[in-house]
């Protein structure tokens, strides 16, 4: 008898024209060109979608949608096309490869609670007119050049923006203003663009800056309670005219040359003000001023400019406590064994 | 002819080591002397290796390895033996009734499914066999590994550049084993050195090289086996310093056929043993992945429907395969070498059912 199929090698060939279509459904094509062509259905509950090659596409007229879905495409060109919804309660829908879109033109939505979109490559966008909005929504950009379009709102409650590379930014009137809200910057040269009126006004905020050239502009205030704002790299800076002023305000300043800029009010009760590296200054005119301060500098030839004592050998120590807040005069030596070696500069 | 069966498990079998069977049950098969005897059970004993065994009609012989529990062997055999006569050890005591008046014998060794680590390797070889007196080394029933590398019996060497089962006796049988060479410093893992008449058989078998030291330490190396058939077996060798999937003699008086077999080289599916430029065997429906070396320039006319990943194919109806998951190969890091429904293995051999009809896993093709 001949043989039922004439297969090469030293094994029969797996049987074809096997069909997927049950519950739970597992369907990973993970090869190219991995297709599903019109009219195959991949639809029961706990389906669970995975394209991992390139040119991977799901046709036109090919829905994806019980729940919960799960729709992965990590590879480029990858595409959702025209009329394609991803539409149930939760959405996830990752992109991990460049030139992964989501088209405007297509009027694709993701739109239940929660949405959480990533997009990890560039030129990653969101195009105008797509809205991811709902509570609580995250939008995580990890690549330049990462921007939210202009018209794009992310505004609802609780709201987190991460922004993670370098030309980063916020453009113009685009607002991130609720409730806890959480703004963070990772990269240089990440800024908060004073011209463009932005607030982050809620409470708590909580503002990091985790880069050189890392700046608060004129006019940017960081003004709730309790207020933390943390600058952890060189060339740290507040700038004239920028105010922290609630009550258990915390200001770190951990990189030299760490300063507070002239007219700079750090002045509510009690307020920690920590200074870690030298040389630490205090410009003319800035205020640590509320009971229970602590004012600690412990790196050597830090100075505390007039009204205030300064160490003259440094060997003795360099702490001091308050004994009146008033300042003056009624600074303390907290080794008192070298008590002749302090000097008020402007007793 | 009557087969001599005896078994290898890794324990309670009648032997545990390939190489202790081999040396213990080496004779000359073809001798009108040498005879299998059948019995009701052993009294007394056991038997010893080589001791004289008197029967009862006033015959005698030599005991051959290890007595079964419903067989016996022996050789130089001489005097009256009736197939009802108590056959009785002179040295262990031990004895048994026989049912026959003995029979030329083949010998067959039934494996249990296990890892037989056998330090040093085999060497079948130092026998006298013929196309009626051969030897077969086979799984046991319900040992078989059904194409699934390390799911049967494994025979296993450690043992540095050493090979791991010597085939230098002819009319050998392997079916369906598996032959692992896992010493840091590898050697070949199936070598088959017979050649005058060499008749070697394999078939179903699947030999691999854990870490070949050298580019000549293949999976599977063939000298001039004249009339050696290898079909529905798996060859493995995937470094990626020394990967050789195998060697092969393509002299002529060599090899008989090669069918239905994969060749799976990390560096180069076969090399060529000689620099003679022509194979005279034919080799049909196999897969070879990674370069031929292209030392034969031409072939056996029936050579062909053979599938390459690489440089170096040869013969007529070549296919190019594509080793990535899922496109010809089931899974092919992990061993899986199921053709895939509709690739470029599936229904593009040629049909070889005159000569055989099942695959690797004992399937009907």
């Amino acid at each position: 008898m001949a043989w039922s199929t004439v297969d090469i090698g030293a094994y029969k060939a797996a049987a074809g024209g096997t069909d997927v279509a049950t519950t739970p459904d597992n369907l990973v094509l993970t090869e190219y060109p991995a297709s599903i062509a019109n009219n195959v259905n991949v639809a029961t509950s706990l389906d669970t979608l995975v394209l991992t090659e390139y040119a991977a596409t799901i046709s036109v007229g090919i829905d994806v949608a019980t729940t919960p879905d799960t729709l992965v495409l990590t590879e480029y060109p990858a595409t959702i096309t025209s009329n394609v919804e991803v539409t149930t309660t939760p959405d996830t829908l990752v992109l991990t490869e460049y030139a992964a879109t989501i088209s405007t033109v297509n009027n694709v939505d993701i739109t239940t609670n929660p949405d959480t979109l990533v997009l990890t490559e560039y030129p990653a966008s969101i195009a105008n007119n797509v809205n991811v909005a709902t509570t609580p929504d995250t939008l995580v950009l990890t690549e330049y050049p990462a921007t939210i379009a202009f018209g794009v709102n992310v505004a609802t409650s609780p709201d987190t923006l991460v922004l993670t590379e370098y030309a980063a930014s916020i453009a113009n009137d685009v607002n991130v203003a609720t409730a806890l809200d959480t703004l963070v910057l990772t990269e240089y040269p990440a800024t908060v663009s004073l011209a463009n009126d932005v607030d982050v006004t809620t409470s708590p905020d909580t503002l990091v800056l985790t880069e050189y050239a890392a700046s608060i502009a004129n006019n940017v205030n960081v003004t709730t309670s309790p207020d933390t704002l943390v600058l952890t790299e060189y060339a740290a800076s507040i700038a004239n005219n920028v105010s922290i002023t609630t009550a258990l305000d915390t200001l770190v300043l951990t990189e030299y040359p760490a300063t507070i800029a002239l007219n700079s009010a750090v002045d509510t009760t009690p307020d920690t003000l920590l200074l870690t590296t030298y040389p630490v200054t205090f410009g003319r005119d800035v205020n640590v001023l509320c009971n229970l301060d602590t004012l600690i500098l412990t790196a050597y030839s830090a100075t505390v400019n007039s009204q205030t004592w300064v160490p003259v050998d440094t060997t003795g120590g360099n702490s001091w406590t308050p004994v009146d807040t008033t300042g003056g005069n009624s600074w303390t030596p907290v080794d008192t064994a070298q008590a002749a070696t302090w000097v008020p500069i402007n007793g | 002819m009557t087969d001599f069966v005896q078994t290898l498990k890794s324990t309670g079998g009648n032997y545990s080591l390939m190489s202790t069977w081999e040396s213990g049950q080496q004779c000359d098969l073809t001798s009108a002397t040498t005879k299998v005897f059948s019995h009701g059970g052993i009294t007394g004993g056991p038997f010893t290796d080589g001791e004289t065994i008197n029967f009862t009609s006033g015959g005698s012989g030599l005991m051959i390895g290890v007595a079964t529990t419903t067989q016996i062997m022996l050789e130089s055999l001489t005097g009256t033996i009736n197939s009802s006569d108590t056959a009785t050890g002179a040295t262990s005591g031990a004895s048994v009734v026989i049912s026959d008046a003995g029979n030329s014998a083949s010998v067959v060794l039934e494996c249990d499914a296990f890892i037989c680590t056998d330090t040093g390797g085999a060497d079948i070889s130092g026998w006298t066999t013929g196309a009626s007196n051969y030897i077969t080394i086979k799984p046991a029933a319900g040992a078989e590994h059904g194409g699934v590398v390390g799911a049967g019996f494994v025979y296993k060497s450690t043992n540095n550049n050493a090979v791991t089962l010597d085939i230098g006796q002819a009319y050998t049988q392997l079916i369906g084993i598996e032959v692992r060479n896992a010493a840091a410093l590898g050697a070949i893992a199936l070598y088959i050195t017979a050649t005058t008449s060499a008749n070697v058989f394999v078939d179903k078998c699947i030999a691999e090289v854990e870490n070949p030291n050298a580019v000549a330490d293949g999976a599977l190396r063939v000298a001039r086996s004249v009339d050696t058939v290898i079909r529905n077996s798996l060859f493995i060798n995937k470094d990626a310093t020394y990967g050789v999937a195998a060697m092969l003699d393509q002299r002529s008086a060599g090899i008989a056929s090669i069918y239905n077999s994969n060749f799976i080289g990390g560096v180069q599916s076969v090399d060529w043993v000689s620099a003679v430029t022509t194979c005279s065997y034919p080799i049909i429906d196999c897969i070879f992945v990674g370069p031929v070396e292209t030392v034969v320039t031409t072939h056996d006319g029936s050579t062909g429907y053979n599938a390459f990943s690489s440089t170096g194919a040869f013969g007529a109806n070549q296919k190019t395969i594509v080793t990535t998951f899922g496109v010809d190969f089931g899974d092919y890091a992990n061993d899986d070498y199921v053709p895939v429904a509709g690739g470029n293995l599936a229904g593009f051999g040629t049909d070889l059912s005159a000569t055989f009809t099942d695959d690797i896993t004992g399937a009907t093709r």
